[in-house]
């Protein structure tokens, strides 16, 4: 459970996975709405998969990735989202840099 | 230890007392049908709980926990209403209690619909559609389940089999519904 808190408390994240609430969609489609360097969000994809919040699926040469959320983690997430939860400083992955 | 493996041993723990019970039961008031019903009725619950202990499926050890559990307090009941604990004509406690673990099973299933079904193949045209689908049907059976419990508890009794019956009938009804009107117009859930 933690590890869905972790993954839930940073907005890019979050952000990722309203992205993905409309269709499942690839690395490079979801990299292309965020300013952060896709070894950054590569970050997160893993952290997002490593919570069960995520699948990866390989197409081809692209990795498409699609919701997995329970309804009680979709809940979670609409709270925070409302409260402005915003955990960032423990959040981002390790060693990353946040903006190119 | 897993989460299955934890939750089954934990309903195999109140199946054994309530069998011990029966059993204790069945020894000093022989005459009593009903404990020797309950008592042989407990035992292939707790061989059948114990073989699935050594399989490796954990969501059907889940499952068998929870039903495991439900019997047990069954079980219980019917032992405390033999021993005069529970007034015998007064059945509207362990159907309450009944109809409320029924609406917490449709909650925990309904809450991990969207997750377990999110096997749509995530390349395929129509993905964002099922996936949209998936996530509205696990909602509204979420709390569908929801009202349904909650009628259990607080209802009357003699309504609460009815009245539960309406979130369950009204979900399935918008259920049904978002699926036509999804498949008439896919373009635009996608």
């Amino acid at each position: 459970m933690s590890s869905v808190f972790k993954a839930i408390a940073d907005p890019t994240r979050r952000r990722v996975l309203a992205l993905l609430r409309a269709r499942p969609m690839s690395a490079g489609e979801l990299a292309d709405h965020f300013e952060v360097s896709k070894p950054t969000m590569s970050a997160h994809f893993t952290v997002l998969r490593e919570a069960g919040l995520i699948d990866a699926a390989k197409n081809g040469k692209s990795i498409i990735y699609q919701l997995k959320m329970s309804v009680l983690e979709e809940a979670l997430m609409g709270l925070a989202q409302t409260v402005g939860l915003d955990l960032t400083g423990a959040a981002p992955p390790e060693g990353k840099e946040e903006t190119l | 230890m897993t989460r299955g493996r934890i939750a089954l041993a934990a309903a195999l723990i109140a199946v054994a007392l309530v069998e011990a019970l029966a059993i204790t039961l069945v020894i000093l008031v022989p005459e009593k049908r009903a404990y020797w019903l309950i008592a042989g009725l407990t035992m292939p619950i707790l061989w059948s709980g114990a073989e699935l202990m050594r399989r490796n499926d954990d969501s059907l050890r889940l499952a068998v926990a929870y039903a495991a559990t439900i019997m047990a307090v069954c079980e219980a009941f019917a032992i405390a209403r033999g021993l005069g604990v529970i007034a015998p004509d007064d059945e509207s406690f362990a159907l309450r209690f009944l109809g409320i673990a029924c609406g917490l099973v449709i909650v925990f299933y309904a809450n991990l619909a969207p997750k377990k079904a999110a096997c749509v193949d995530p390349a395929s045209p129509d993905a964002g559609r099922k996936q949209a689908m998936q996530r509205y049907s696990g909602w509204v059976l979420f709390l569908a389940g929801l009202a349904n419990t909650a009628i259990w508890a607080l209802a009357p009794i003699k309504q609460a089999a009815l009245w539960s019956m309406v979130p369950i009938a009204a979900a399935l009804g918008l259920i049904a519904l978002h699926i036509v009107s999804s498949r008439a117009a896919p373009g635009e859930r996608a």
